[in-house]
């Protein structure tokens, strides 16, 4: 059986990576911004 | 900056490349990375976009679709490649589809991006990479931990509200996509039907592949709201599926991903 559950919202502290529907710039953007900003303090 | 580990200490390499009409981010966490192995990775990445591109009129896919070049002339991996989507497309029941938008012509960029950041991701392996993700727009390849103490930790969007996480999955190795319309309206359409999709907004696959993870994402959000119950029968593939109704379906081992 699948398992069901309501849908929650949580802001996106402490993930390395979104997954998000494809050409979603969103998703690539808060990536992007991850990578840059560890690229950068590196 | 305050969850235990400064940015600072971070090892490896971050780098992103506009390949495939996307930006593709790769954030390797290995204390000693082989640049040459990563420049071939992303080289290949180049090629498959000058030779499956349907965007690029002399791409070979362009050609074979213009009748200008037989299959046998293509490269060999031009075969391969349609012939997995065959086999996928057999296995979703048809929903996914290349020849979906149009019976004389195959756009198979639904599968060839996942298949080749997984290929890249080989290479990546071979040489010697253990810990990085190859992230192709939001959908990835994850390997190792993202530092030694904690596990990569991938946000699956939510649909509706696009500045926040649905869920936080924690995984070693796994491929990661997700399908939906949310981010530029309806693009996939029910093949068996023409039209898109009904009640459901977004549909996370993960599994060992991400050519087969991305294929089975698109498949099951294109079946609509018969999606979930297809998805019971992926295994080792897991699946978490966002309803329009604001419900979340996961199978169980989707479920056991969870970190928070």
């Amino acid at each position: 059986m699948l398992e069901q559950e309501a849908l929650h919202a949580q802001f996106t502290g402490s993930i390395n990576m979104i997954s998000g529907a494809s050409d979603s710039s969103d998703a690539f953007i808060q990536s992007l911004q991850g990578a840059l900003s560890a690229a950068h303090k590196v | 900056m305050h969850e235990g580990l400064t940015l600072a200490a971070l090892p490896g390499l971050r780098r992103v490349e506009h390949i495939m009409g996307m930006p593709i981010v790769l954030d390797v966490r290995d204390e000693d990375v082989d640049e040459v192995a990563v420049d071939a990775m992303f080289d290949w990445l180049r090629w498959v976009d000058t030779v499956f591109s349907t965007y690029k009129e002399d791409s070979e896919i362009s050609r074979y679709n213009r009748g200008e070049l037989a299959l046998g002339d293509a490269h060999p991996e031009v075969a391969r490649v349609l012939e997995h989507c065959e086999q996928l497309r057999s296995e979703t029941g048809g929903y996914f589809d290349v020849r979906a938008a149009s019976a004389d012509v195959v756009d198979p960029s639904g599968f060839v991006k996942g298949w080749s950041v997984d290929r890249g991701a080989a290479m990546l392996d071979a040489a010697g990479l253990r810990n990085y993700a190859l992230n192709a727009a939001g959908d990835m390849c994850l390997r190792g931990r993202a530092v030694p103490e904690l596990c990569w930790r991938v946000g699956i969007q939510h649909p509706l509200e696009r500045d926040k996480v649905a869920r936080v999955i924690e995984t070693t190795g796994l491929a990661v996509a997700t399908s939906g319309e949310y981010a530029r309206g309806a693009h996939i359409l029910d093949p068996h039907t023409g039209a898109p999709p009904a009640g459901v907004l977004s549909v996370t696959i993960a599994g060992p592949d991400l050519g087969t993870a991305d294929a089975y994402a698109t498949a099951a959000f294109a079946m609509g709201e018969r999606g979930p119950e297809w998805t019971r029968g992926i295994a080792p593939y897991e699946a978490m599926i966002v309803l329009a109704g604001e419900q979340v379906l996961l199978t169980p081992g989707f479920a056991d991903l969870r970190v928070s």
